[in-house]
């Protein structure tokens, strides 16, 4: 199985929303179940990878994902102060739906860049374990 | 009476075929176990095919990486091996990373950091990948030195009941001087070469408390399968003789088998020397022939040419390899040249003859087998190549050998080998110039156990074979190539 980076990019966002626990939740919710979730998984993999092949994968991760939303720049950590979102709550002139396919945005291309070297079987586990979800992503075309 | 019980030691295997039988039966449990060698030379891909050969939810795995390959490229590289199990990952096998603590410079850190997790996990494996590069230097400022810190490991993971691997990378000279080698119980090392085009393995059991481990280097190849290994030493030719009941058997060759004194024994090996194309091929196809007719599975085992090019040279003598081989009563065994080791060779060789109960084997030729041969090996060749014709003929296989003769007519030289001891009975095929052509003699230099013909017989390379005719009488001086016709005669 290979996820497209649409799937796991809503497999992220999903889990994103369930981690405020609100249905609409607002700028400061987001930012701090962000941060939950980039710390979870963070924990989980640093005893696997090593700090350094951790914060290695998320500088490049925001990289990636600062292409397709550019303002991610100016309120997401670049790795020296990793999953830190003081910034994002002050954030008020984007759009929540924005904001969150953004954060979503880092954290899935934090998951792919680790699906591309060590593979989904591998990693999916790893991750469905740190944010404590059952679901698991779903391919294009699957219900 | 002793009433004494003794501790029995449970070995666990290696997960890589064959090298149990190096370390002298396995890895024996709760050990405390060096591999070292330099990098590349396989020793990351050796701890993952015992670790994943023995880890159970009873006997789970930790493994830990240091500061050498990241974790994240090694597990992206030991996926593609076939013993990789992704099911056992982060369940029985698990991985940690100690590269923060690594960092520090302080291995009482990266102890600590090995309890605790130990601790967390009561893992029966543990693996340390990998060992130098703990080393900070001389301790002089009073931290944990790399020879406190190894001991120490080991009275931990001894009390834990863990069966214990450091891997570390040290040239095999940095070896033998160095203390921390005498903590361990088994020590395996792997070194590796390049020796012109070709790389070479081994590996070497130096120390195995509790197992009788084979002594030497020993061939390794590195292939999707992980690590194979291939023991130089067979089994003493004493324990694999059998008793094989003299029986003549046929060559194929109705002539040759009558200058043979009525065929070749079972168990025999035959020489069959002869320059290039004098039809050595020939004989060898057709004396596998006649044992598949006679329902005697046979083995090819072919050197110079490819497989499909050997098949259509068989057919041409109306002989059809690829049915036989399709039948099951004949497997082909062409083993990629240009790098290989004899022992690889041989395991080759008799896995095939076990496979389909080979009674009959022919070797295409020693001269080509030689040629592919990595260089180091070279000088193993008689000596591996009488192992082979030990442990087949002792186990009553009969073999025929081709072999090519280069040396100038007027030198009676059957073999550009002494291997002729290695042979029961040697058959040599010659040119002879006459009338304005090049035509074939051919004659049996010896035979083991029975009278044979000395004559020097004409024989001929038909579409059918080889055909073996009259003795050539009315000619002398053959072996000079150029022979007078007696009575007189001019040449």
């Amino acid at each position: 199985m290979t996820l497209s980076a649409p799937s796991l990019r809503r497999f992220v966002r999903r889990a994103l929303v369930d981690a405020t626990g609100v249905a609409s939740p607002d700028r400061a919710q987001l930012a701090s179940a962000f941060d939950l979730l980039c710390e979870r998984l963070r924990q989980q993999l640093q005893p696997l990878f090593g700090t350094t092949a951790v914060n290695a994968l998320y500088v490049r991760a925001v990289h990636v994902a600062t292409e397709e939303f550019s303002w991610l720049s100016e309120i997401v950590s670049n790795g020296q102060e990793p999953c830190a979102s003081d910034r994002i709550a002050s954030v008020e002139a984007l759009e929540i739906d924005a904001l969150a396919e953004g954060l979503a945005a880092v954290l899935a291309h934090n998951i792919g860049l680790l699906n591309a070297f060590v593979g989904e079987d591998l990693v999916l586990p790893l991750v469905q374990q740190a944010w404590g979800v059952i679901e698991a992503p779903r391919t294009e075309g699957e219900p | 009476m002793n009433d004494s019980q003794n501790v029995t030691i449970n070995r666990l295997p290696s997960g890589v075929p064959k090298l149990d039988d190096i370390l002298g039966g396995g890895w024996p449990e709760y050990s405390f176990n060096l591999i070292v060698g330099e990098p590349g030379s396989g020793k990351t891909t050796l701890a993952h095919q015992f670790m994943f050969a023995n880890a159970t939810a009873e006997r789970p795995a930790l493994y830990f990486t240091v500061l050498g390959e990241p974790t994240l490229k090694m597990l992206r590289y030991q996926q593609q091996f076939t013993f990789f199990d992704m099911a056992k990952v982060n369940n029985v096998v698990q991985f940690a990373n100690l590269n923060d603590e690594a960092l520090t410079n302080d291995l009482g850190k990266v102890l600590q950091a090995i309890i605790a997790k130990i601790q967390e996990v009561s893992p029966r494996i543990v693996i340390v990948d990998s060992f130098r590069t703990l080393l900070p230097g001389v301790s002089a400022d009073g931290t944990m030195g790399v020879q406190e810190f190894v001991q120490r490991l080991a009275m931990h993971l001894t009390s834990w009941q863990a069966t214990t691997f450091l891997l570390g990378e040290y040239a095999e000279a940095q070896i033998r001087d160095n203390p921390l080698f005498t903590m361990a119980d088994g020590l395996l090392t792997m070194n590796q070469r390049v020796s012109r085009n070709s790389m070479v393995r081994q590996v070497q059991a130096l120390k195995m408390r509790g197992n009788a481990p084979q002594p030497g280097l020993h061939t390794i190849r590195i292939s999707d399968r992980g690590v194979q290994a291939f023991p130089r030493m067979l089994k003493p030719i004493e324990e694999i003789q059998t008793d094989v009941t003299p029986e003549l058997i046929s060559t194929g060759i109705a002539g040759l088998d009558e200058m043979l004194g009525g065929g070749t024994l079972r168990g025999n090996g035959i020489l069959v020397a002869g320059p290039v194309g004098s039809g050595k091929s020939t004989m060898a196809v057709q004396f596998i022939a006649e044992g598949v007719a006679r329902g005697e599975p046979g083995v090819a085992a072919i050197f110079e040419e490819t497989v499909p090019k050997y098949l259509d040279q068989a057919k041409a003598l109306g002989v059809d390899l690829e049915d036989m081989a399709r039948r099951g009563l004949l497997e082909v065994v062409y083993v990629r040249p240009l790098d290989l080791s004899m022992d690889e060779t041989l395991y080759a060789i008799q896995a095939a003859v076990d496979r389909i109960g080979a009674r009959r084997v022919i070797l295409d030729s020693i001269s080509g087998l030689e040629a592919a041969l990595a260089p180091a090996f070279k000088e193993d060749f008689l000596e591996s190549l009488y192992r082979l014709l030990g442990a087949l003929t002792g186990a009553g296989v009969t073999i025929l050998l081709t072999v090519e003769v280069t040396e100038p007519y007027n030198d009676m030289r059957f073999t550009p080998h002494p291997i002729s001891f290695l042979t029961h009975d040697i058959v040599l095929q010659r040119y002879y110039e006459f009338e304005g052509e090049l035509r074939t003699f051919l004659t049996v230099i010896k035979t083991r156990a029975r009278s044979h013909s000395h004559q020097m017989r004409k024989y001929e390379v038909t579409g059918n074979g080889i055909v073996v005719g009259e003795r050539l009488s009315d000619l002398t001086g053959l072996i000079t190539a150029v022979p007078e016709i007696r009575n007189g005669r001019d040449k």
